[in-house]
């Protein structure tokens, strides 16, 4: 097979925070895919939302130093946090203007890298022929996208903004069937889940409500933010027992590989039935 | 949330400068509120995002930059995708906001902000660190013990680090942060394009780094 190459930007999330299983799945997948990720050594935090509604050029010249980073390693990036990939893509986007170029370099202390690409691990698997061993036979599944993936449309480069389809066709080409449902794109309350916990219950209760409403077996996310929201306040929302699992360990399953080398028992809302239903576990 | 009567203000600052930053033109609205309509945060909000530009048009500089929207704003971007006139909404919201935190306006949503400064004093370690976050943030709020069933929960399943990682390029951070502050402070004490240093209709005087 074929083995494309990425500098592989992790991210704290996925490193050594709440989405281990993420990072765990996504290098596991890629390699059964001939998906070469090469960790960025020396990466840092890309400063999330937090740095973005602070300052504008803080919030480009830290994605900025991983860029250049990767540049020197001479390979495309490849992210799966939807968090980080947003922050470096527009930070990418907004180094392609002179000025802003200008500035961050002075920030870095460095000439700031231009025309280095950023690609989500999604963009990446799209495309590839994937050979499923065990199929995920009808397995009905609400793909949910949230907010950093696909806007805007120009820096993300994900296409529709309201029904964007990358997941869907990805997971269909394993056998599952992908619902069309109306909150793909609903923002399930991002990092608002430490100050603001009613205002997650109150976002994530709708989305899961109608997954669920459509006829959804589980949930699958790209974000570790995401995951983290419909996750982990379903008893608080009220039992609604939707597994919520990253669209890598879905792969994952079809390509054969054990729910345990997956990690499909970190969730905090069990997989072991909807497992044990397909003959997984 | 009950929302904020709106009253025309003598022409103001807020509105060039928040043209400047973001981009947008405030003028362009036409009030047709699909912005609010399809807003996530809208009913946490005392100005919903039609109102924002509304008040940014009557010259509200007080009330928005002491507001809450701007503060439970996701930054989701659904109104600027669906905004007819093509305005992008959000980056107007984030263009407030910027201005509100360059001159240390107190927010009313305390533990938002909060969690942001707890969030960018852990960026300081090059790579974040969710325990000391979540902890810190607790021990801010004085409510530490608030998130504890799900920390309890997180425990369990392995998934929370408890020590805080280790980032080669630390130093490196600390280094471009403390550059940008530099360039901020310069350029709020030098260009008028600059929104930073202007002062507020408040009378309060900005703050220089």
């Amino acid at each position: 097979m074929a083995t494309k190459s990425f500098a592989y930007y992790p991210g704290c999330s996925l490193h050594h925070g709440l989405a281990r299983e993420y990072d765990v799945s996504a290098r596991r997948v890629s390699e059964a895919l001939g998906v070469e990720l090469k960790e960025i050594e020396g990466w840092t935090c890309c400063g999330a939302t937090s740095v973005h509604l602070s300052s504008r050029l803080l919030a480009a010249s830290l994605p900025a130093r991983n860029l250049d980073l990767a540049r020197k390693m001479g390979l495309p990036v490849a992210i799966a946090c939807a968090q980080c990939f947003s922050r470096h893509r527009f930070a990418a986007h907004e180094l392609e203007d002179a000025s802003m170029r200008g500035k961050v370099s002075q920030a870095l202390g460095a000439p700031a890298p231009a025309g280095v690409e950023v690609k989500h691990l999604l963009q990446i698997l799209d495309g590839i022929q994937i050979y499923a061993k065990k199929p995920l036979d009808g397995l009905k599944v609400a793909s949910y996208y949230g907010c950093l993936l696909v806007r805007p449309a120009e820096v993300t480069g994900f296409g529709d903004e309201e029904n964007p389809q990358i997941m869907d066709r990805i997971l269909a080409s394993v056998g599952a069937q992908p619902l069309d449902w109306g909150l793909k794109t609903a923002c399930c309350g991002a990092g608002m889940g430490l100050p603001r916990k009613d205002m997650i219950i109150r976002l994530t209760g709708r989305i899961l409500k109608q997954a669920k409403a459509e006829g959804a077996d589980c949930v699958a996310v790209a974000c570790p933010m995401c995951h983290y929201n419909l996750d982990s306040y379903q008893k608080a929302i009220g039992d609604l027992d939707l597994p919520v699992l990253y669209f890598t360990q879905l792969l994952g399953l079809a390509l054969g590989i054990s729910p345990f080398e997956l990690r499909l028992e970190k969730h905090l809302t069990d997989t072991g039935p909807l497992l044990r239903s397909r003959g997984l576990a | 949330m009950s929302t904020q009567t709106l009253v025309p203000q003598p022409r103001s600052p807020l509105l060039a400068q928040v043209e400047a930053l973001s981009g947008q033109k405030v003028y362009r609205c036409v009030q047709c509120a699909k912005c609010t309509a399809g807003c996530p945060s809208a009913p946490d909000m005392d100005f919903p995002p039609r109102r924002v530009l509304r008040a940014l048009q009557l010259g509200m500089d007080k009330e928005l930059l002491a507001c809450s929207a701007i503060w439970t704003c996701l930054y989701c971007r659904t109104c600027s995708v669906r905004c007819p006139m093509e305005i992008d909404v959000d980056k107007v919201l984030e263009a407030v906001r910027l201005i509100a935190v360059a001159q240390k306006q107190p927010s009313p949503q305390r533990r938002v902000q909060q969690f942001h400064q707890v969030f960018l004093r852990y960026l300081r370690g090059g790579r974040q660190f969710d325990l000391g976050l979540g902890a810190s943030f607790g021990i801010a709020t004085r409510r530490p013990w608030a998130n504890m069933d799900l920390f309890l929960a997180l425990v369990n399943k392995g998934r929370m680090a408890f020590l805080p990682p280790k980032a080669s390029g630390a130093a490196e951070v600390r280094a471009i942060i403390q550059r940008v502050k530099e360039a901020e402070a310069a350029s709020a004490r030098s260009g008028p394009s600059a929104p930073a240093n202007k002062p507020t209709t408040s009378g309060q005087a900005a703050h220089g780094h």
